[in-house]
């Protein structure tokens, strides 16, 4: 020890002295990116609370005099419970729906045999990078044909359908799941059912996070589709109503300020709360963009 | 359940001296095997069928005929495509607009958040922090991003003009100017993209052997020069990763900001490929020009992503 003490304190100072610039600079770095980064939302909070008097104002009042939380009630009424209920509904069909379809698909990939598994599979991956531009019209033309447009199974349907991504999810996570485990469970005779159900299932509750997050942040935020297929004031979701508030309430910033800032409320509290099975399913999720 | 007619399987091994019964049982076994397969993947394959095979193949017909929906399709063979190179006075612009788009956001979109992951990873206090405020956008709707900024950049009241301001720069109406309206549209799109390949890049630096950087200072490296020769090389993979899927994300996911921020306007100074797609099919009701255009704008996502996985090839350090 004693002989170690003396050229660290000879390198000390050094150190003492280059250190605390380098974390100066960090956290500058950092300050900036991320005022960049909130500023948007603190735009947006500022002018939701904002009298109407004040909303053109220039140069920008920051910070509202007299906060008007009123603003919130009124934008709650223009955006109506009913666009949040078809929000929900929406999210929550897809991601149950085509989480059913998707797990139950993926277990077949990958524990059970059957001709043709290995090309079938190969057509899912291929058809994984295909934008939905592509499909877009010809989507549109089918839901036509089945007379579905403007109706809640035309929005959902085929949303629910794009499920090539998370069967290719599911595969790979059931693959590293032991066979043996399965093959037991076979002696014992259960059935791929219930393998499927009380074996696999609950064993992959990563994978279902993953894929919970990513599929229900991109069917709550989703706009094309909802616009082109869905034209009752009744069926919109929130993304819809507030994309047209935009083009209508132009003498109203601060209640359509006050109606963005509601319809991103919940999928921020739920980021608050599963900050890390946020960051964990997009890293995932990569393929998908 | 513990019926051993359901559970042949595991007969066989009982009767080893009936190789014919164990042959029936396990041939019974594959096509039971099989009826599950059919069980499980069924719904999820008609679906894959109805939704993304089949609309597949049937755009790639329509885009072949002209087809307002409304009257019946008339074959144009290749008619489409040669209209959208050689006789659509708009085809340049578009194209342009595209490019400039998506090249225009492709640097910052990739390099920013490679600077933020190694600062965000540089374990000092407060990282939880900042972590959260930076991916915020993530999980902001393109439509709630797209009216947030429409009047950043307004040119009333618009806090940009504040910002520029303080340098002596006139206000502008950055939406509805033709030259500023794509570099406007380029930092809404930079500032959207950001918080996601932030952490594909986090990814990547956890899983950079530390004793790499312990080496790296042994030899005098400083924090620039461990950056060059050590982050840099063994995050190739990752950025090359980046690179590709965000010009993909770019080309075909400009719709939702377009649409609500400038609707391709100032005079079409904004309409980019995907945009153009949209309007051409449910505005104007070309179905069949639109379809052709969505295959091109296709087959332009797989050419970039073959060039750059060739060019992965050729850069990247194991």
């Amino acid at each position: 020890m004693a002989a170690t003490t003396a050229p660290a304190a000879l390198a000390r100072p050094s150190v003492a002295r280059r250190v605390p610039w380098a974390t100066i600079g960090i956290y500058a770095a950092l300050i900036f990116g991320a005022f960049f980064m909130v500023m948007p939302f603190l735009y947006m909070i500022s002018m939701s609370l904002k009298p109407q008097n004040q909303v053109f104002l220039y140069p920008p009042r920051w910070i509202p005099n007299p906060i008007v939380w009123a603003n919130y009630p009124t934008a709650a009424v223009r955006l109506t419970l009913l666009a949040f209920l078809n929000s929900v509904l929406f999210t929550a069909i897809v991601v149950i729906g085509q989480g059913l379809i998707t797990t139950m698909g993926g277990f077949a990939f990958a524990r059970l045999k059957f001709p043709g598994r290995n090309v079938i599979f190969l057509g899912y991956l291929g058809t994984m990078m295909i934008p939905f531009v592509v499909t877009m019209i010809p989507t549109f033309v089918i839901v036509a044909r089945l007379g579905w447009q403007d109706t809640y199974q035309g929005l959902i349907v085929p949303i629910m359908a794009h499920g090539a991504f998370g069967t290719f999810l599911f595969r790979q996570f059931f693959m590293t799941i032991p066979e043996e485990i399965g093959d037991a469970a076979t002696v014992d005779g259960a059935n791929p059912l219930d393998i499927y159900w009380r074996i696999y299932l609950p064993l992959s509750k990563p994978a279902m996070t993953a894929y919970g997050v990513i599929t229900a942040l991109s069917a709550w935020n989703m706009y094309l589709w909802p616009l082109i297929v869905i034209q009752s004031k009744e069926l919109r979701p929130l993304t819809l109503v507030i994309a047209q508030f935009a083009s209508q309430m132009n003498a109203e910033l601060h209640i359509l300020m006050a109606c963005v800032t509601l319809s991103l409320l919940p999928i921020f509290i739920l980021y608050l709360i599963g900050q890390r099975f946020f960051v964990e399913g997009v890293t995932m999720s990569g393929i998908k963009g | 359940m513990s019926s051993t007619l359901l559970q042949p399987t595991s007969q066989p091994a009982v009767s080893p001296s009936r190789p014919a019964v164990a042959r029936t049982a396990g041939r019974r076994r594959i096509r039971r095997e099989w009826l599950w397969a059919l069980f499980f993947l069924g719904p999820n394959l008609f679906l894959f069928l109805s939704f993304t095979l089949f609309p597949m193949l049937f755009g790639f017909g329509v885009s072949f005929f002209r087809w307002t929906i409304i009257e019946p399709p008339v074959f144009v063979g290749l008619g489409n495509y040669s209209h959208f190179f050689f006789g659509d006075p708009q085809t340049p612009q578009i194209v342009r607009n595209s490019l400039v788009y998506t090249l225009g956001a492709l640097p910052a979109s990739v390099l920013l958040p490679l600077g933020l992951a190694v600062l965000l990873n540089s374990g000092i206090r407060g990282t939880g922090f900042f972590r959260g405020v930076y991916f915020l956008p993530l999980v902001t709707s393109g439509v709630a991003a797209a009216i947030i900024f429409k009047w950043i950049y307004a040119k009333q009241a618009g806090p940009l003009n504040q910002l520029v301001g303080v340098f002596g720069i006139p206000r502008q109406d950055w939406l509805f100017d033709e030259v500023l309206v794509l570099p406007a549209l380029i930092l809404t799109a930079i500032w959207h993209r950001i918080p996601l390949n932030i952490i594909f890049y986090l990814a990547a630096l956890q899983g950079v052997d530390r004793t790499l950087y312990e080496a790296a200072r042994i030899d005098g490296a400083n924090r620039w020069q461990q950056f060059q020769y050590v982050t840099w090389p063994m995050v190739t993979p990752t950025t090359f990763f980046v690179l590709i899927i965000t010009t993909i994300a770019l080309l075909v996911g400009a719709f939702d900001q377009i649409r609500v921020m400038t609707d391709g306007g100032p005079l079409n100074a904004s309409n980019v490929l995907v945009f153009n797609i949209w309007r051409t099919a449910f505005v104007n009701f070309q179905m069949g020009y639109a379809s052709a255009m969505a295959y091109i704008l296709f087959l332009v996502v797989l050419a970039f992503t073959a060039v750059q996985w060739i060019m992965q090839k050729r850069w990247v350090h194991y």
